[in-house]
């Protein structure tokens, strides 16, 4: 059977990166509150009018470059940030990258996108739709954020990261795993933005039903904490089921990077050392579904990522959704 | 029979002490969880570290931060024995 193989990846952040204390200056918060409750430092924003579709195209970019080549017979990307609600943004995408042609779609997962994204990209490989996909998790998370909001406007930020994928052999290092999903729909409001969508109308479209702060993204965090925590260990422990190994062979853990506190708790479910765990929201903060691309590549660049690494992917998000794999990382050039 | 075991105060003192750095001798029963800087979050996170040394599941919607250290004992001594 053809497994999907991970041939290249790259990332891009946007030019606007802003500190703790420059949120301290324009809300009520601090950075000593953020780093203990987060463990966030910085985070980048985009510039106004800096779509999804420009973050997605620089980040898959450089995932080709660093493939070898300019090609892939797909473009699929998981966001929570489309250019906009209708069309999908894969095909500007697409475009921008001189794929013009090629399909391409976007996957609604949240904070779970890239892991749903790379099973949509894994069946075209295991099909024979698609000799090579690219795979792109991009966010422009800050344009669905209420900017005084503190409990969100201090954990998101903007970025992309991106994958290829390669039809290869299941034994080669970087073939994915199973790759495990599941949902919950009775926890929608959870992790929402309310309005917009077909259920409750745009707010400035509708007056008198809708509160203009539905626009915005909204969580319940306390909750999303146990859920995230319960649902990253089980399915990463069904994950390693999968290929045979157990949690202490696991060398590096990317969880979905939205909370510190949240990674830590997952490796004291799973029994994996806190040394482990590869840690990137420091820099970048929550970016949503471009978060396990973005850490991937930026441990992959530094060198924390190595070829023979036993490597497991996990996360929880929206939907509520969640999923986790595993693969031994591949030898690779950096973009 | 059921081999569950409802978490003795020793057991939550422990985890308060070794996971959150609080100090044995500020771990009474009357202490309140602000003074020793628990926020929200660690309550979560104890609820988390109990429900893996028990093996059951713990729900957390009664938790909150305002109580005491026997407050919080109660509550997920109740949440564990509804989880049995």
């Amino acid at each position: 059977m053809r497994a999907a193989v991970i041939g290249g990846i790259g990332s891009w952040l946007p030019p606007g990166l802003v500190s703790n204390d420059d949120l301290a200056d324009r809300m009520d918060t601090s950075d000593a509150w953020i780093r203990t409750r987060t463990g966030i430092r910085t985070r980048y924003f985009v510039p106004p009018g800096m779509p999804t579709s420009r973050l997605a195209a620089e980040a898959g970019a450089r995932a080709l470059e660093s493939a070898g080549t300019a090609d892939a017979d797909a473009v699929v990307l998981a966001t929570t940030t489309p250019d906009r609600p209708c069309p999908a943004s894969a095909p500007e995408v697409a475009r921008r990258l001189g794929l013009t042609g090629v399909p391409a779609f976007d996957v609604s997962a949240v904070c779970t996108g890239f892991l749903y994204a790379l099973t949509a990209a894994a069946g075209m490989i295991a099909s024979g739709a698609a000799e090579q996909v690219l795979v792109i998790g991009a966010e422009a998370f800050s344009t669905i954020v209420d900017p005084h909001d503190r409990s969100s406007a201090v954990v998101f930020g903007d970025g992309a990261g991106a994958v290829v994928l390669r039809a290869g052999d299941p034994g080669e290092p970087g073939a994915l795993g199973r790759i495990v999903l599941g949902s919950d729909g009775s926890l929608a409001d959870l992790i929402t933005v309310r309005a917009g969508g077909s259920e409750r109308p745009h707010p400035e479209a509708d007056p008198g039903r809708s509160d203009p702060a539905d626009r915005y993204f909204s969580m319940r965090g306390r909750e999303v904490f146990q859920h995230a925590v319960t649902r990253m260990s089980q399915s990463a422990r069904e994950a390693l089921a999968h290929t045979g190994w157990r949690p202490g062979d696991v060398d590096r853990l990317v969880g979905h990077q939205a909370n510190l506190r949240i990674l830590h708790a997952v490796a004291e479910q799973l029994d994996i050392p806190v040394e482990r765990l590869v840690v990137h929201l420091d820099r970048v903060g929550n970016t949503a579904a471009a978060s396990i691309p973005l850490a991937l590549a930026h441990a992959h660049a530094t060198g924390d990522l190595v070829p023979g690494a036993r490597v497991v992917l996990a996360a929880f998000g929206g939907g509520a959704t969640w999923g986790a794999t595993a693969l031994t990382w591949p030898s690779l050039k950096a973009a | 029979m059921s081999t569950f075991t409802p978490p003795t105060f020793d057991m939550l003192a422990k985890i308060l002490e070794e996971k959150f750095g609080v100090l044995r001798d500020d771990i009474k029963p009357d202490t309140l969880l602000e003074d020793i800087e628990l926020d929200s979050l660690a309550l979560i996170e104890v609820a988390l570290t109990l429900q893996k040394q028990l093996g059951v599941s713990i729900p957390t919607e009664d938790l909150n931060s305002g109580g005491t250290v026997a407050d919080l004992h109660e509550l997920v001594n109740t949440a564990a024995g509804k989880a049995r």
